[in-house]
């Protein structure tokens, strides 16, 4: 206990505003986690999403040169596929190096298998659509279908992969900033109950003995001798009385 | 009753908290988790309120009966509210209604839970919940006596007011000694069972939280099959032997050690209550061999583990026994009602209490008989007082009120039967587990926000043992007219 009233209160106040830096702190650190987790779903998730719609447009794309191809417009189509197939790559380089979900390179190591297989086929349907006949280029086309599907379910299944992974930093990201708040709200009903503390010790430890030593002083009467104004503490108000005694003594 | 040298005394208790708080924040700060803040900023709020008053407040040389009264309910009621920050401000399950009900559930070592996802808690928030186990298994109010000063009897009016007379008879020594010897079984048992458990084959920071739970008979796991989740008949085998043990009577455990006469080999309650308990597993096991097809082994296995688990108050689960048939569902369920021994960690209405009310009834009989006799009512050749006796008889009454009107308000809210006759009796027994929705490896989270309040409420006056809080209430009412 400390015994003067000065450090008394000066020590309730520091404990107040500790509290409340504490709470700051804690609460600046939770927000700021907020900002890196939207961070993370614009930096990552979302670059990520970009680039599996890209591999999509670019499939499509090839998809259509091989057609284009076999209609008879080789060059356009060769280079149509060419340049699909270079987007492709591109954006499969930028998904390895962006990984953000759990198992996401074994997605892009499918979308890889699925798309090569789908790129292979193309490769051999137009290197020998010179010498196939218009139904066999037909039958050719829908076997590179299927190939086509299954390497387009591949992309899907990774942008799904994305998608959810920002489903779940939406999600984390609302909890954080419940989080965030909780000091605050906590702060709130520990500053009400340290405030009702506060005055319950005020009222003890400072309103009832001054009342008491001005109930002493109004009651004194020269045969007393000395004032008891029942004050047991060791703090300025104990140190009044005992001014006011010696006054009285002095004044005798 | 001064409220200053109760608020002193409160500020305590919250200090105290405040050390498993800021232990279980550093398990979270270690390990990156997301439950740093909730942890340190509780553990922040708690010094800090638990500082307050020893600033302004002298040191105190004396209390009384009614202060220490005091000190052990409210102390109880405030940790509880405290024990409920951590988890409120985590969130995910917890609502303010489920936090509560998880802390109230840690402390009084019921064990219920509202969870239904235990494994999705981060290791510090499990830390934390294991710890209210720890810290309520002898009382944070024992805690406190234990690293305070004495002086002029502190000790001994505010342990009065947190231990019955019935479990004192055993204990011939100063209120000082008790604490320390109630605190080394407490805490040697704890140690002893880390170490078996780790050996076993549990990880170390599981064999920790198990074995606060177990010691302390409360039963929270850190998995969603509880026990069940080890599939070990030698962790099983050993969480029975010391959930047996933790639901003796810790002053003559401690007696036993030490190689005194009175121990509890030579104790005749001791010997009751483990020869019901062995009666009772052979009742289940063999309605589980002829009713549920269970070979001989499981049998036994299954139903000494539930058994033990029920009469020490622990509620750990290795089955879903709400799948058993419904004798074996009775067995259990007068376990639920009879509990643990008095002096140990275990809640509910005491085998000593119901001990004691037959051979008082014995001895009221015999008085009919020969109504010019003397009789006197014994307990291990100790006279039991006529006020004890009166006591005892008061308590079982206002439990079984209390439990039927609990029961009642249950059913009023459109609990089943069976859920809410459970929930009430194994609330206040700080059991854990029911049967119905609140079976073994279920949760209370289905249940409404009231009833998690109300049932909040029965694991409180179940550990207070109902008649500290009814006589704290009654003298401030009294004063205050």
């Amino acid at each position: 206990m400390l015994k003067s009233l000065k450090s008394k209160i000066f020590s309730s106040f520091m404990l107040l505003v500790l509290m409340l830096v504490i709470a700051a702190i804690m609460s600046i650190i939770e927000f700021n986690k907020v900002g890196l987790t939207i961070t993370d779903v614009m930096d990552d998730n979302y670059k990520s999403i970009e680039q599996t719609k890209n591999m999509l447009d670019a499939l499509e794309r090839e998809d259509s040169g091989l057609l284009m191809y076999l209609m008879g417009n080789q060059e356009t189509g060769s280079q149509t596929i060419d340049y699909a197939y270079s987007t492709i790559q591109d954006a499969i380089k930028i998904g390895r190096n962006n990984i953000t979900e759990k198992d996401e390179d074994k997605y892009i190591d499918n979308v890889i298998k699925e798309y090569k297989k789908f790129h292979s086929a193309v490769k051999q349907t137009t290197d020998a659509s010179i010498t196939l006949t218009l139904e066999e280029k037909n039958e050719t086309y829908l076997q590179t279908q299927q190939l086509f599907f299954a390497a387009k379910k591949s992309i899907n299944e990774l942008m799904q992969l994305n998608q959810d992974g920002i489903y779940n930093q939406t999600s984390l990201m609302k909890e954080n900033s419940k989080r965030a708040m909780m000091p605050a709200i906590v702060s709130i009903v520990a500053a009400i109950v340290f405030a009702l503390l506060l005055n319950f010790f005020i009222s003890e430890y400072f309103i009832n003995p001054i009342s008491r030593l001005i109930n002493g002083v109004k009651t004194y009467y020269p045969e007393m001798g000395r004032i008891d104004a029942k004050i047991n503490l060791r703090d300025e108000i104990k140190t009044l009385e005992s001014e006011i005694n010696n006054l009285i003594t002095r004044l005798k | 009753m001064r409220t200053k040298a109760i608020a002193k005394y409160l500020g305590f208790v919250l200090l105290f908290n405040a050390l498993f708080l800021y232990i279980s924040a550093a398990i979270s700060f270690f390990l990156r988790e997301n439950s740093l803040t909730p942890l340190f900023y509780s553990a922040v709020v708690c010094t800090i309120l638990g500082l307050f008053p020893q600033i302004f407040v002298e040191k105190i040389d004396e209390i009384n009966f009614r202060e220490g009264m005091a000190i052990s309910v409210f102390g109880w009621i405030l940790t509880c509210f405290a024990g409920a920050v951590p988890y409120f401000m985590w969130g995910g399950e917890f609502t303010f209604a489920n936090a509560l009900f998880e802390s109230v559930s840690g402390y009084t070592t019921t064990g219920s839970t509202i969870l239904q996802d235990v494994e999705a808690l981060t290791k510090g928030m499990l830390f934390w919940r294991s710890s209210t186990h720890f810290i309520g298994g002898v009382g944070i109010i024992l805690f406190v006596l234990l690293i305070l000063p004495d002086s002029k009897g502190i000790r001994t009016s505010i342990y009065r007011s947190e231990v019955s007379g019935l479990s004192l008879m055993n204990f011939r020594m100063r209120a000082k000694r008790i604490v320390h010897i109630i605190s080394i079984v407490y805490i040697s048992f704890t140690v002893t069972l880390i170490l078996l458990l780790w050996i076993l084959g549990m990880t170390f920071f599981d064999a920790v939280c198990h074995s606060f739970g177990t010691i302390a008979t409360g039963g929270f796991s850190t998995k969603n099959l509880s026990i069940a989740y080890y599939n070990n008949v030698w962790i099983e085998v050993t969480l029975t032997v010391f959930m047996y043990l933790s639901s003796l009577h810790f002053g003559l455990l401690f007696l036993t050690f030490t190689g005194s006469k009175n121990n509890i080999f030579t104790s005749k309650v001791i010997r009751s209550y483990t020869f019901i308990i062995l009666i009772g597993i052979i009742l289940v096991a063999v309605n589980l061999i002829m009713s549920s097809g269970y070979t001989w082994g499981e049998a036994f296995r299954h139903a000494s583990f539930q058994v033990v688990s029920l009469t020490s108050t622990t509620g750990s689960a290795t089955i879903d026994t709400d799948v058993w048939p419904l004798f074996s569902k009775i067995v259990l369920i007068y376990f639920t009602i009879q509990c643990a021994m008095v002096g140990s960690t275990g809640g509910g209405i005491k085998f000593d209490r119901i001990y004691l009310f037959f051979v008082s009834l014995k001895r009221r009989i015999k008085l009919i008989q020969h109504p010019q006799g003397i009789y006197v009512t014994k307990m291990n050749n100790n006279i039991v007082t006529e006020e004890l006796e009166l006591q005892t008889m008061a308590f079982i009454i206002l439990y079984v009120l209390i439990f039927f009107v609990v029961t009642l308000i249950l059913a009023a809210m459109n609990i089943d039967g069976m859920t809410a006759f459970t929930a009430s009796i194994t609330s206040i027994g700080n059991v854990g587990p029911g049967f119905g929705k609140i079976s073994s490896l279920a949760n209370f989270s289905a249940l409404p926000d009231a009833a998690k309040y109300l049932l909040s409420l029965n694991m409180l006056l179940g550990r207070l043992e109902i008649l500290n809080v009814i006589t704290l209430f009654v003298i401030l009412i009294k004063k205050n007219q």
